[in-house]
């Protein structure tokens, strides 16, 4: 059976999941010191990728011409990523060993309300009223998912709604201005791999416990964990190909309610494993939070509007045209075409009401601009 | 050389649906969508050359059942965020 991207999208989630749940059990079983699986995963990581690389480098990215092929303007940023990455691990470390994934995976999707945070502060966007709906009812599910034997576990949602989606964001934020400068996708995160793994090497040594018997023990389920890692960044990259990224990543949301359900499931065989999941009266408020920040986000990422717009220049200005809507953060993409028009340009906007005004206000007045015709996106495959 | 077109596609009335699922089915076809406007879909296709985008275009796009009439724009450059 050929999955189409809304399959590879939801595969992606449920590999996720796993790599969520095992994590925990390796935290909650064989290998306890987050430290040393810090270090173990993180080398396992980078031998990971680099056999990935030798074997189907080329297969997974057309740009890839060899390791280590990578300039320096991009490098930095594949650096601060790294360092930030390193950061979030261990934080996310920290959470999966005082708490399981049905009480840590519903709260990281919330990483989107800081997104659109940036978004507003880089862009100078103001939030829609849906929007503001959306990111409170994210927000009220979230506390509801942190409720735990009749009290809220602040220190948990402090840790995963503002420490670990912070640094989330400014990673992303590093990632996606290091992608611009052409870099491609498997050297950036080969050094990326290799930055998170020294800093974490430096930082975690002294604390880990590496004998030899307790890493052979863990390195299985770790291993495992890794090539879920990939199956699962394969799967999304391979549905982002072929569907629009707030839906792909809307049922990449999927890992959610697995994590949650795995972990419950798990624990309800076996309570020794996650000892903070409990089924019972907080589990159905858990489920309420977590269906708020699903229907949350999807009310936000779905309410994004698309259109094409085919823009007819003055004979010399398409370069210009095509350089300025290529700055747009509004602009998904832009092509410079030969046709009857000269230049086109997909455009997203977070409500169809504001299309209009990015038409009009920021699109129209470029220099060079005669004629614009549009196509607005009904249903994309 | 790799040639890449945005096709605009006309389809009659009711022919929309399912000339996109003939249309997704080609290994040429990257991103299809329906749209609202003078077109009512809209297609991105990548091939190895400009022959074969000259022979997807007219041997199997315009052959599909429901296909009015088409406009090709090659794609000299392009920016994907």
């Amino acid at each position: 059976m050929k999955l189409d991207y809304r399959g590879l999208a939801i595969l992606s989630g449920v590999f996720t999941s796993f790599v969520i749940f095992l994590d925990s059990l390796v935290l909650h079983t064989v290998l306890p010191n987050i430290y040393s699986l810090a270090i173990l995963g993180s080398w396992t990581g980078v031998a990971l990728t680099i056999i990935y690389a030798l074997l189907a480098g080329k297969w997974f990215d057309k740009e890839y011409k060899g390791m280590f092929k990578i300039s320096w303007s991009s490098a930095k940023y594949a650096v601060a990523v790294g360092v930030f990455s390193a950061a979030l691990t261990f934080v996310y470390l920290y959470a999966a060993k005082n708490y399981d994934p049905s009480l840590i995976a519903p709260l990281l999707p919330i990483v989107l309300v800081f997104m659109i945070a940036r978004d507003m502060l880089v862009e100078k966007e103001k939030p829609s009223l849906i929007e503001l709906s959306s990111i409170f009812m994210i927000l009220a599910g979230a506390v509801l998912i942190g409720f735990k034997s009749g009290r809220f576990d602040l220190l948990l949602i402090f840790i995963i709604v503002v420490v670990h989606n912070l640094i989330v964001t400014l990673s992303s934020h590093f990632q996606k201005i290091g992608m611009r400068t052409g870099v491609d996708s498997i050297n950036f995160r080969l050094v990326t791999a290799i930055v998170i793994a020294t800093v974490m090497t430096a930082y975690a040594l002294p604390r880990a416990d590496l004998s030899l018997k307790l890493l052979l023990g863990a390195a299985p389920l770790v291993a495992t964990s890794m090539s879920f890692v990939f199956l699962s960044m394969i799967a999304y990259l391979i549905s982002l190909r072929q569907g629009k990224l707030s839906v792909v990543y809307s049922l990449n949301l999927s890992y959610v309610v697995c994590s949650t359900a795995l972990t419950l499931i798990v624990s309800a065989i076996w309570p020794a494993i996650f000892p903070t999941a409990v089924l019972g009266a907080d589990s159905a408020i858990k489920f309420i939070g977590t269906a708020l920040v699903v229907i949350g986000i999807l009310t936000l990422v779905l309410g994004e509007s698309y259109v094409y717009l085919f823009i007819k220049t003055k004979s010399g200005s398409s370069d210009f045209v095509f350089k300025k809507l290529s700055e747009m953060p509004e602009v998904v993409s832009v092509y410079q075409v030969f046709g009857t028009r000269n230049v086109v340009a997909k455009v997203r906007v977070k409500l169809v009401g504001k299309m209009e005004n990015t038409i009009s206000q920021k699109i129209k007045p470029i220099e060079g601009i005669i004629d614009i015709e549009r196509l607005n996106l009904i249903k994309e495959q | 050389m790799v040639s890449e077109a945005i096709v605009l596609v006309k389809v009659n009335v009711g022919a929309v649906d399912k000339a996109m699922s003939f249309l997704k089915a080609y290994s040429e076809v990257r991103e299809v969508a329906s749209t609202a406007g003078h077109y009512d879909l809209i297609v991105r296709v990548v091939t190895d050359d400009l022959e074969k985008l000259h022979d997807f275009v007219t041997k199997n796009l315009h052959l599909i059942d429901g296909v009015q009439l088409t406009e090709t724009h090659l794609i000299a450059k392009k920016i994907e965020k």
